[in-house]
């Protein structure tokens, strides 16, 4: 293993069964970015999320940035209207507290079985989704 | 004051009647109690120390400690942003965002264009203000696919 890596090889696989566990149950795509960030980190949460190409079929990205101590939970596509902003906030809770003592892996997987439990099951085929009540941005 | 005369009497008897027992071992030897008592104990607490401090797996991977900088390399895992971001940064369409590359490196992403690129798009800016003064209708320009809605939340600690 190169040197400068973000994780160790167990703390890797522990990420990936994690980020696997929910798109298994849930149906949806996820992503999990952790590293540097300059500028607004939800902004630059904004423009990955966008280049991701499984975001119009619904996706969960978390960015962490643990050099500044920010983390952005971003949803796109289905995703938006099967896991509720509340949702996310709470999952987004759980993680900076796991961070705030120095467990990232812990955060993280966390976070996503949370998300992974609050995502409500897909619509049936033909359903239309009432536009989001929300007021951010 | 005649605890120790007392003593004296109840050992040494002792210690000659202990010596003359079949099966007992002869007195311990310098070198060996060194051995036992020195040598053996200093090199469990090397061994211990040693798999404890692990010097050969420290520079494996990077332990968080919260207030500390964040040199690691950025980790993407599970889906990651699209293909071209492969020569450390890439930008979008207008240049605006620069990302991280998904195969490694220490590259840091950028919030804003090159120089190159804030030019050529602020003399498109002007370009299209002068054509809007003249009432010239500006020209069809490709139609990206509208950005899809996002949700979430975030936080600090």
């Amino acid at each position: 293993m190169a040197a400068g890596e973000a994780f160790s090889f167990l703390a890797q696989q522990r990420l990936d069964e994690a980020v696997g566990d929910f798109e298994r149950r849930t149906g949806l795509a996820a992503s999990v970015y952790v590293g540097a960030t300059v500028g607004d980190v939800e902004a630059f949460a904004d423009a990955c999320i966008q280049r991701i190409p499984e975001h119009r079929e619904g996706l969960v990205l978390i960015v962490v940035d643990p050099g500044r101590r920010r983390t952005v939970v971003r949803t796109a596509g289905p995703a938006v209207h099967r896991l509720p902003e509340s949702a996310c906030a709470l999952a987004v809770l759980s993680m900076t507290t796991s961070f705030g003592v120095g467990d990232l892996v812990g955060g993280i997987v966390l976070g996503l079985r949370m998300l992974t439990d609050a995502t409500s099951p897909p619509p049936a085929p033909g359903h239309h989704f009432p536009p989001p009540v929300t007021a951010r941005r | 004051m005649l605890t120790v005369p007392l003593g004296l009497s109840l050992a040494l008897p002792a210690a000659a009647l202990a010596d003359d027992l079949p099966g007992h071992a002869a007195p311990l030897g310098v070198a060996d109690g060194l051995l036992i008592f020195l040598v053996i104990p200093v090199g469990v607490f090397f061994v211990v120390a040693l798999l404890t401090l692990r010097p050969w797996a420290s520079s494996s991977s990077q332990r968080y400690r919260p207030g500390r900088d964040w040199s690691a390399e950025p980790s993407w895992t599970g889906a990651r942003p699209a293909g071209e971001l492969t020569e450390g940064a890439a930008t979008d369409a207008d240049g605006k965002v620069l990302l991280p590359h998904t195969a490694g490196g220490r590259h840091a992403p950028v919030m804003a264009g090159t120089p190159h690129q804030e030019h050529a798009r602020s003399q498109e800016e002007h370009d299209a203000a002068a054509r809007q003064a003249e009432g010239e209708a500006a020209p069809p320009t490709a139609s990206p696919r509208p950005p899809t809605e996002t949700g979430g939340a975030s936080g600090s600690w």
